[in-house]
C-alpha cells in the first residue's frame, strides 16, 4: 500500500510538472530607468562631429536577427562543418565567420539570441511584449515600418541623436552623402530609428531577358519550315490601333541610343495584320510579322527590332512576337516540345512582375519601388497616389487577360500554391528528359543570364513606349532601399558601454572595412589583387577557396554561400556593393549591362532623375516604407482592407477569366472600370490614400 | 472471515471532511485542475483584448479601453463582408462535416464489428487509424499532390477528374472555390474517420450479445438487428458525440484550411479561425481578431447549451 501511495505521488508530481511546462515569467515591464535616447526633432547634424567610438572595453552584445529561416541568421546552422582557409572549423551553433570576425574587429562578444526559424514580424511582436529588452540589436527582413513605429514609441534609440553625440560617424557620413536615403528612413517625428539594407542605388534592377536564338531563328531565317499545326485563337486587339496608331508624332521615330534614330515608316498595326489572317498558325503569323518588319523598318535583319542597341519594338510588336513563338513550338525546340510559353515570371510569388508591363501600355504606373507592396506613384503635385485602382491599370489587366487567353503567359505563374522556380524549369531544362521551354521574363539580369541556367539568354532593351507623355525607353524599376534593417533597443542596452558598442556595430558596416566584410565576407576569402569591374572600378576579388567551396557546398550560388555559410550579405544595415554581382555575371550579362548603360533607357530612382514628360515626379521612387502615426495605423487597420492579399488575387482573376469569360460562379469579375473602382472603394480606398498622402507629406516636410 | 470491517469515521464534517476522506482522489485530480487553471482559465484574461486597442508593448491591462468598438468594426465596419463570409463558411463546412463526416465513423464501426476474423479486423482497424497519427501537414500535402493540376504536373485524382470531364486541363482544383469544401471534407474523412470509429466500436462492443441472440431467435435480419439493437445501444454515445459536434460548429481545424486555401478560394474556404489569424496576426489588428474569437466562443457556448437542452428534453441523455 505504501509503495502504491509513493508511486501515485511521483506520478502526480510528474503530471503537475508536465501540465505547467512552458510557464515562464512574463517580463512586460522592461527595465527601469531606460528612456528613449532621442527626444524628438531631427537630430541628424549636417557635419560629422568628433568620433567618440571607443573600443577599449570588452562588451557583450546580444543580437536578435530573424529571417524566418535558420540558414539566414548569424549563427551557422549547416549540418556539415565549414573549414576556413586558415584551418578554422565552423560547426553548427557557432557564429558565422563574418560575425566572429566582427567580434574581433569591435572587441565584443556577440550572442545570437534569435529563435532561429522565427519570422521577423513574429520576432517584433514577441519583442514588443518585453520592450525589446532581450537583445541590444533587433533586425530582420520587411520590418522597417515596425522599427520606425516602435522607435516613435520610444523603444528604439534615435540614431540621429547618437550621431549628434559623436557616435555612428560612418553611418552619418553615408546619410550626408545620400540625403534621399535619409529622407526615406526618417520617421514622422523627424528621427531615424533604424539602419536599412540598401541595394546598390541608381542602377538598373529588373530587365527584360529572352532566349536570343528563338528571335533570330524565327525572324532571320529565310524559307524556314515554320509550324503549321497550331491555329492560334486571338483575343488581343492591339494597343497601338485606332486613334493611338503608332506613326509620325506618335512614336514614329524613336531613339534607343544617342545618335541612333529608328523610324517606323507606316501606320500599320502588326496586331491587326495578324488578327486579320484567316489561318493563324506558326507559318502565317511569322511570315506576316517578318514582312511587317521589312515594310516598316530599315534593319539589316528583322531580329534587330528586338535584339541589340537598335531595338525599337513596342508592346504590340512584342505580343506579335510572342504569338509567333507560341505557334512554333516544334520549329523552335527542334521537335522536343509541343507547347512553349512565351512569357513567365520566376515564381508565382513574383507574379506582380507581370503587372509591370503596364509601363508599356502608355506609361501606366504600377510599382514605383522595387517591392510589390509598393503600390504608389508620386503625382505632379508631389502627393502619392495609389496605382492598382487606376483606369490604366484596369485596362492593363484586360490586356494581360487577352494575352493569357492566347496562351502567351505561363498560367502557373498566377497560382500561389505552385512553389516551382519557373525560370529554372522553363530555361534550365532544355537538355533534360522532360524539357519545358519559356521565352521572356522580367527579372534580375545577372542571375537570368547565368551560364549555368541557359547559355542562350540575353538582355534586351525594354519596349519603347509613350511614358509620361513622351516616347522613350524606360524601366519603372531600380535598385532600392529595402524594408529590411536593424535597430538598437533602448531597454536592451542596459549600460552606456553596451549602447555605444551597439552603435559601433551598426556603424561598422558603413565603414570601408565593414562594408567589405558584409559584402564579400572575411578577408581570407579574398585575393590580394582587386577585381576590376566593367565600369573600371576596383572591387575586392573572391579567391579560389571561395569559388571552389561555394561550388562544392552551394552549387556555385555565391549569394547563398555568403549568406548561409559565411554570414555576410545579411540584410542588416549596409549598402550592397555591385562588385559582388559583377563577379558572378556572365559575358552575356556584361553585354546586357553595356547595352542598357549605352542606351537612352532610364529607370526609377529616389532622386527622380530628369525623365522627360508631364509629371516631374514620374521617375521618382517612393520610400520603401511609410512612417505612420498610431492614429494613422488605426485608420488603415479599421477603415480599410487594402493591404489584404485578396486584392491582388482579384486582379489576377481578371487576368485569368475576363477575356474568355470562364470565371467560376463564385468569382466576380468587374464588368467595367466603374465596378473595378467600386471594389477598391468598398475596401476603403479613399481613407487609405488620404492616410498615406498625409504620412508622405510629413516625411517630405510638407506638412 | 467472520470479523466485521470497521470503517474509520472522518474526524471533520463537510467539505474538509470530504477532502480528507478522499484525499488520494483529490490529489490525483489536482494536476488536471491546475492544468485547466493555468492553460484554460488564466488565458481568458486575454479576451480583454477584444475590448482594447491592444498594444503589445503596453500589455493587456494598460492598453487603451475601447468598449465594443472592435465588435462594431467587425460586424458593420470595413471587414464585415469578410467576417460574415467566414461565419457562413464555418457553418457550411461544419454542416457538410456533420452530414458527410459524422456518419462515416459510425458505419466503419458497424462494419468492423461485423468482421469475424480478428486478424483481419485488427489489421483493417489499424490501417484506418494510421492517417490520424500522421501530421496535418503530411496528410494535406499528400492530398494537395493528388489534386494538383498545373501546366506541367497533374496529380492522380486531378487526372481522373480531367478524364471524366469534370475538370479543365491545367486548372488547379485548389484555385477553384467550388472544389474547396468537398476536398476539405474528404481529407478530414480520410484522416479521422478510422480513429473516430473507436468510440462507436466500443459502444457496439458494450451491447450485450444476448440481445443479438434474441433477435436471431426472433428471425430478425441484419438490418433489423442494426435498427432495433445496435442503434439503440449506441444512442447515448451518438447523442453525446452530436452535442459535442454541435458545440464545435463554429470551430474548424484551421491548420488544414491554412494549408489548403489561398486567397482565390476565400469565398468558400475562409473560416472564422483563418479570418481571425489574418486580421489579428498578419494585419496586427489584435483587437478585432480577439473579438472574432470571443464572438466565436459565445456562439459555440450557446450552441452547446441549446443542443444539450434539446437532447435532455427528447431523450434521457445529456452532458449535464
Amino acid at each position: 500500500m505504501k509503495m502504491k501511495q509513493v508511486l501515485s505521488l511521483i506520478l502526480i508530481c510528474g503530471l503537475l510538472a508536465a501540465s505547467l511546462t512552458g510557464c515562464v515569467t512574463n517580463v512586460t515591464g522592461g527595465l527601469d530607468g531606460q528612456t528613449p535616447t532621442g527626444d524628438g526633432g531631427s537630430a541628424v547634424t549636417p557635419d560629422v562631429v568628433e568620433d567618440k567610438t571607443d573600443l577599449t572595453e570588452h562588451v557583450g552584445i546580444r543580437v536578435n536577427y530573424a529571417a524566418g529561416n535558420k540558414s539566414r541568421t548569424i549563427t551557422y546552422n549547416q549540418e556539415s562543418p565549414l573549414t576556413l582557409p586558415d584551418g578554422t572549423v565552423v560547426i553548427a551553433g557557432m557564429l558565422k565567420p563574418t560575425w566572429s570576425y566582427l567580434e574581433t574587429a569591435l572587441n565584443c562578444d556577440i550572442t545570437d539570441v534569435t529563435l532561429q526559424d522565427q519570422k521577423a514580424s513574429e520576432m517584433i511582436d514577441t519583442g514588443s511584449t518585453t520592450n525589446f529588452a532581450d537583445a541590444n540589436l533587433f533586425g530582420g527582413n520587411s520590418i522597417a515600418e515596425d522599427l520606425m513605429y516602435y522607435g516613435t514609441e520610444g523603444k528604439f534609440v534615435d540614431l540621429g541623436e547618437m550621431m549628434a553625440q559623436g557616435y555612428l560617424p560612418n553611418f552619418q557620413r553615408y546619410l550626408n552623402e545620400n540625403p534621399d536615403i535619409r529622407d526615406a528612413i526618417t520617421a514622422y517625428d523627424g528621427n531615424i530609428y533604424y539602419a536599412p539594407y540598401i541595394a546598390e542605388l541608381d542602377t538598373f534592377a529588373r530587365v527584360f531577358n529572352i532566349r536570343e536564338s528563338w528571335v533570330t531563328k524565327l525572324l532571320d531565317a529565310d524559307g524556314a519550315a515554320y509550324d503549321t499545326g497550331v491555329d492560334l485563337t486571338t483575343y488581343y486587339g492591339g494597343f497601338y490601333v485606332g486613334d493611338n496608331v503608332r506613326a509620325g508624332d506618335n512614336g514614329g521615330t524613336v531613339t534607343p541610343k544617342e545618335g541612333v534614330e529608328i523610324t517606323k515608316r507606316t501606320d500599320q498595326s502588326i496586331i491587326e495584320l495578324q488578327n486579320a489572317l484567316a489561318v493563324k498558325n506558326g507559318q502565317t503569323l511569322t511570315e506576316t510579322f517578318v514582312q511587317y518588319i521589312r515594310d516598316n523598318y530599315d534593319y539589316d535583319r528583322p531580329s534587330q527590332l528586338f535584339l541589340g542597341e537598335k531595338a525599337a519594338y513596342d508592346i504590340d510588336e512584342l505580343i506579335a512576337l510572342m504569338r509567333c513563338i507560341k505557334a512554333n513550338p516544334g520549329y523552335l525546340t527542334d521537335g522536343r516540345a509541343s507547347v512553349v510559353w512565351p512569357m513567365f515570371t520566376r515564381q508565382s510569388s513574383y507574379r506582380e512582375d507581370l503587372l509591370r508591363l503596364s509601363t508599356y501600355f502608355g506609361g501606366v504606373k504600377c510599382h514605383s519601388a522595387d517591392s510589390y507592396g509598393s503600390r504608389w506613384y508620386i503625382d505632379e503635385n508631389g502627393d502619392v497616389q495609389y496605382t492598382y485602382s487606376t483606369e490604366g491599370m484596369y485596362n492593363v489587366l484586360r490586356y494581360l487577360s487577352q494575352m493569357e487567353a492566347e496562351g502567351l503567359i505561363y498560367s502557373d505563374c498566377y497560382d500561389l500554391t505552385n512553389k516551382t522556380n519557373f525560370r529554372s524549369t522553363l530555361w534550365g531544362t532544355d537538355e533534360g528528359e522532360s524539357p519545358s521551354f519559356g521565352f521572356i521574363t522580367f527579372d534580375w539580369h545577372a542571375s537570368s543570364t547565368a551560364d549555368s541556367l541557359n547559355p542562350d539568354t540575353v538582355v534586351i532593351l525594354p519596349p519603347v513606349a509613350k511614358v509620361n507623355g513622351v516616347w522613350q525607353y524606360y524601366i519603372d524599376n531600380g535598385r532600392a532601399i529595402k524594408p529590411d534593417g536593424w535597430a538598437i533597443s533602448v531597454a536592451g542596452n542596459r549600460t552606456e558601454a553596451e549602447l555605444h558598442r551597439s552603435c559601433a556595430v551598426v556603424d561598422y558596416f558603413f565603414s570601408e572595412e565593414g562594408s567589405t566584410l558584409q559584402n564579400y565576407g572575411i578577408p581570407m576569402m579574398l585575393e590580394a589583387e582587386p577585381y576590376v569591374g566593367p565600369d573600371g572600378i576596383s572591387y575586392p576579388k573572391f579567391n579560389t577557396w571561395t569559388t571552389e567551396t561555394c561550388q562544392a557546398v552551394a552549387k556555385g550560388d555565391l549569394s547563398t554561400f555568403l549568406r548561409d555559410w559565411i554570414g555576410s550579405l545579411i540584410p542588416v544595415g549596409f549598402q550592397k556593393n555591385i562588385g559582388f554581382e559583377y563577379q558572378y555575371t556572365s559575358q552575356r550579362g556584361f553585354a546586357g549591362w553595356e547595352l542598357l548603360q549605352n542606351s537612352t533607357c532610364t529607370f526609377a530612382t529616389y532622386s527622380g532623375g530628369e525623365l522627360a514628360g508631364e509629371n516631374p515626379n514620374y521617375q521618382r521612387m517612393v520610400p520603401p516604407v511609410f512612417s505612420l502615426t498610431l492614429r494613422q495605423k488605426d485608420a488603415v487597420a479599421e477603415n480599410t482592407t487594402m493591404e489584404q492579399d485578396d486584392v491582388v488575387e482579384g486582379m489576377f482573376n481578371i487576368v485569368r477569366y475576363a477575356a474568355r469569360g470562364n470565371a467560376p460562379d463564385s468569382v466576380t469579375i468587374p464588368a467595367d472600370y466603374s465596378q473595378y473602382l467600386a471594389g477598391f472603394q468598398a475596401r476603403g480606398l479613399d481613407s487609405y490614400v488620404a492616410t498615406y498622402q498625409q504620412a508622405y507629406r510629413v516625411m517630405t516636410g510638407r506638412s | 472471515m467472520g470479523s466485521e470491517i470497521k470503517m474509520r469515521e472522518p474526524r471533520c464534517k463537510g467539505l474538509i471532511g470530504a477532502l480528507l476522506k478522499d484525499w488520494r482522489l483529490y490529489l490525483l485530480l489536482l494536476p488536471l485542475v491546475l492544468w485547466f487553471a493555468v492553460w484554460a482559465y488564466k488565458p481568458m484574461g486575454g479576451l480583454l483584448i477584444a475590448f482594447k486597442r491592444f498594444d503589445s508593448s503596453l500589455g493587456v491591462w494598460s492598453s487603451e479601453f475601447r468598449g465594443i468598438q472592435n465588435f462594431i468594426n467587425l460586424v458593420s465596419g470595413v471587414n464585415k463582408e469578410q467576417f460574415w463570409q467566414a461565419f457562413r463558411n464555418t457553418f457550411i463546412i461544419n454542416a457538410y462535416g456533420l452530414a458527410f463526416g459524422f456518419p462515416v465513423p459510425i458505419i466503419l464501426a458497424i462494419l468492423f464489428s461485423e468482421i469475424g476474423n480478428s486478424f483481419v479486423r485488427k489489421f483493417t482497424q489499424t490501417a484506418t487509424y494510421l492517417p490520424h497519427f500522421l501530421s496535418e501537414v503530411t496528410i494535406t500535402s499528400i492530398a494537395i499532390m493528388l489534386v494538383y493540376s498545373g501546366v506541367h504536373s497533374t496529380g492522380i485524382l486531378a487526372s481522373l477528374f480531367q478524364e471524366l470531364g469534370l475538370l479543365e486541363p491545367g486548372v488547379s482544383m485548389l484555385a477553384k472555390p467550388n472544389y474547396f469544401r468537398p476536398l476539405y471534407i474528404a481529407v478530414g474523412i480520410w484522416k479521422e474517420s478510422g480513429y473516430n470509429s473507436i468510440v462507436y466500436f466500443a459502444a457496439i462492443m458494450g451491447i450485450s450479445p444476448t440481445l443479438y441472440e434474441a433477435m436471431k431467435v426472433d428471425g430478425a435480419n441484419k438490418l433489423q438487428e442494426l435498427r432495433y439493437v445496435t442503434f439503440p445501444g449506441m444512442a447515448p454515445t451518438l447523442i453525446i458525440m452530436i452535442i459535442m459536434r454541435v458545440g464545435h460548429m463554429l470551430s474548424i481545424g484551421y491548420e488544414r484550411v491554412l494549408l489548403m486555401y489561398n486567397s482565390n478560394v476565400y469565398v468558400t474556404a475562409d473560416v472564422l479561425s483563418t479570418f481571425e489569424q489574418r486580421i489579428g496576426i498578419l494585419s496586427a489588428n489584435y483587437g478585432v481578431g480577439a473579438s472574432v474569437s470571443l464572438f466565436n466562443s459565445l456562439i459555440a457556448f450557446a450552441l452547446v447549451i441549446g443542443a444539450n437542452t434539446i437532447s435532455r428534453s427528447i431523450s434521457d441523455t445529456s452532458l449535464w
